[in-house]
């Protein structure tokens, strides 16, 4: 038996063991629904949908040693990194193998998703398992609410350290109150963007000037300095890079590493997308090739960086003991039907990278799961896995099933939303996707609906809305868009 | 100089500049249904020149065309802004819709429309500039610098400056913070 997998052993065996020895006790006390129902799920991972209501601190395994066993968590946000721009998604000339080996190692969900195509919305609903509509940081502009739970404060009340290291991007005049957190080490600047080189940060509060620093390389430096603090407790480390965002800048030593090559774009991308159709309202007057360029580069630098913390976990004989996510934000175009940017339902803005590596916790490593997942899905898996009841207001399921069992099923549908950001001339919409289909509606018909056969057409270059043929199925997405606004509570936001 | 009909001074300047425009962003939009390669190579290439020509330095031909035949400095700055006006007509369209008045009322400071027209008047003040210098040579008393197009030139220069100043990063994102403080 592995070390691994004597710590996951160990880890459920504690867990079946309370389950065991309460299970009766919370039947006869009566409290399902109270928290404690979660944990009446039989085998590990196994209750992943099951809401509990929970506030942090209240729904914890009471009476277990709260951190024993416990894996650490890594979770890796990097930002506009679309699914395909990988060695291991068939990219051409890309090379990340570090990041490829956390998928090899681990579960790649090739099909994740998320709900808003957006940097902060995004952001939020990785924190909170929630739609944009339900946390409130529905456009760039809308401030944080301290109110809404991230993940981070749950896994605090049951033992965890924790340091959020990197782009928070939320709007607001200050900080936000992050509760549970012991290390918060961001940037402000640029409204939150940041910036590539010499970016000042905000140190736990303290505004410290970094010149000389490539911002990927100083983020990890901080990461590794707090994964390598001598600790009894596991930890939880929220890694959030600005790469590889507009300004697509790589360090020093990577430029020009991709200077001649056949960049390979699509045939309807040109040089000039990045300033027609007014792509120039998305901050990008430089030709299409040079920022690409630079965005293959910079990409090259977050998988350098990542391999600095998967060596360090290594050396420390940490690495199968801890969780490591690496997640997009949003996706990105380069000039798919000439488009730029994101924000639009179409793949290429919101199909977004998400491995999983765990060995002890993962069967048959390196397996690929084409169920649908989301960015609403890491804080209730992380939870799920953790033993944490889920709360009422987590929006997503645990993708912990799939870990363990190939045919788990996640979900066969789910919405996307997008509100107005100004000054951006992408009107608000609403899409649901299917394995199947994808529909797309714009608020107040500003727009003609989309609809979209992807299994025919994946590159949805021809919408059949207004096809006779289609009308059927048309009217069932029309009936699941409304019964999923319907379900998960959507409002439209004017403004953010 | 002789001063020719409104036709002449200042209508077809105007349009021809607006064709230009017109012609070339369909063009451009149209290039991408031809076949990767050289052809479309070249299409996209001519055509994107001459329809970013036309939208950001048309007036370094319209104002100097009507200069030379007699339009006077309204007519002359009327004329060089009808090709920037219609795209900003038609860009605002895109906006229509999305955002309420005032927000489409703020859009005017938005960098990339204010920059439209702040280089449009920088490219009015050169036109002037060139025009002048041509005048006196011919010994005629023109001055360089009149209030008019001395404004044209300052305030182009200006605006151009402030929009490109840290790569544009800086004036957009005093923009941002005026928007947010105006609008959330």
């Amino acid at each position: 038996m592995t070390k691994a997998r004597e710590r996951y052993e160990k880890f459920f065996y504690t867990r079946r063991e309370f389950l065991k020895t309460t299970g009766s006790a919370a039947v006869t006390a009566g409290i399902a629904g109270t928290g404690l129902n979660f944990l009446a799920s039989p085998g590990a991972f196994a209750g992943n949908n099951v809401r509990a209501g929970v506030p942090p601190g209240t729904g914890t395994p009471g009476g277990v040693s709260q951190s024993a066993g416990r894996p650490n968590i890594i979770f890796i946000l990097t930002d506009d990194h679309r699914w395909d721009h990988f060695s291991c998604m068939g990219h051409p000339f890309l090379e990340t193998p570090n990041l490829d080996r956390i998928a090899e190692e681990g579960v790649m969900f090739e099909n994740t998703f998320v709900t808003t195509s957006l940097c902060s919305p995004s952001r939020a609903s990785f924190l909170t398992g929630q739609y944009a509509h339900r946390h409130g940081v529905v456009t760039n502009h809308t401030p944080w609410n301290n109110d809404n739970t991230t993940f981070m404060e749950y896994l605090k009340t049951v033992g965890y350290d924790t340091a959020f290291i990197g782009k928070w991007h939320m709007p607001g005049k200050n900080l936000p109150e992050l509760r549970g957190l012991d290390r918060f080490i961001t940037f402000t600047i640029e409204g939150g963007q940041g910036v590539y080189y010499d970016c000042p940060l905000i140190i736990d509060g303290v505004e410290t000037p970094r010149p000389g620093k490539y911002i990927t390389e100083d983020l990890t430096d901080f990461a590794l300095e707090f994964v390598r603090r001598p600790r009894t407790n596991p930890f939880c480390l929220y890694l959030s890079h600005k790469a590889v965002h507009f300004g697509f800048r790589p360090p020093e030593h990577l430029r020009g590493t991709y200077k001649g090559i056949d960049l390979q774009l699509p045939p309807e991308s040109n040089t000039f997308n990045t300033y027609t159709r007014n792509h120039m309202f998305v901050g990008a007057p430089i030709p299409m090739n040079a920022l690409y360029r630079g965005y293959c580069e910079t990409v090259l630098s977050v998988d350098e960086q990542t391999g600095r913390l998967i060596d360090a976990l290594e050396a420390m004989n940490e690495l199968d003991n801890t969780i490591i996510i690496y997640a997009g934000d949003n996706g990105h175009f380069w000039g798919e039907r000439g488009l730029y940017d994101k924000r639009l339902a179409f793949e290429e803005s919101i199909r977004i990278p998400f491995f999983v590596r765990y060995p002890g916790g993962i069967s048959r490593p390196g397996r690929r799961v084409r169920d649908m997942a989301l960015n609403i899905d890491l804080a209730p898996t992380l939870l799920d896995m953790l033993g944490i009841p889920l709360p009422d207001e987590m929006q997503g399921v645990s993708l912990a099933p799939a870990f363990r069992d190939p045919d788990a099923s996640l979900r066969s549908s789910f919405l996307y939303e997008h509100f107005p950001v100004y000054p951006i001339p992408i009107p608000g919409m609403t899409a649901v996707r299917t394995d199947d289909y994808k529909y797309i509606t714009y608020h107040d018909n500003v727009r003609p609906a989309e609809l979209y056969d992807l299994r025919h057409d994946p590159g949805e270059k021809h919408s059949i809305a207004n096809s006779p043929s289609a009308q059927g199925i048309r009217s069932e997405l029309e009936a699941e868009l409304e019964r999923l606004k319907r379900e998960t509570g959507y409002r439209y936001f004017t403004r953010g | 100089m002789k001063k020719r009909n409104i036709f002449i001074r200042m209508v077809l300047p105007a349009v021809i500049t607006l064709g230009v425009m017109v012609v070339f962003s369909n063009v451009y939009n149209l290039s991408g249904t031809l076949r990767p390669g050289g052809l479309q190579t070249v299409v996209v290439l001519v055509s994107a020149f001459l329809m970013f020509a036309s939208i950001w330095l048309g007036p370094l031909f319209v104002n100097t065309f009507a200069f030379f035949n007699g339009a006077s400095g309204p007519e002359r700055l009327a004329a060089s802004f009808v090709a920037p006006a219609a795209w900003i007509a038609k860009t605002y369209t895109y906006f229509i819709g999305i955002y309420s008045f005032g927000e489409l009322a703020f859009l005017i400071l938005h960098p990339l429309i204010l920059g439209n027209i702040g280089v449009n008047l920088l490219c009015v003040g050169i036109s002037e500039l060139f025009c002048r210098r041509k005048m006196r040579s011919r010994g005629e008393p023109v001055p360089l610098f009149a209030a008019p197009n001395t404004l044209a030139l300052v305030a182009g220069l200006l605006i151009t400056f402030a929009g490109l100043w840290n790569g544009g990063h800086t004036y957009y994102y005093y923009f941002m913070d005026v928007y947010t403080w105006l609008f959330t």
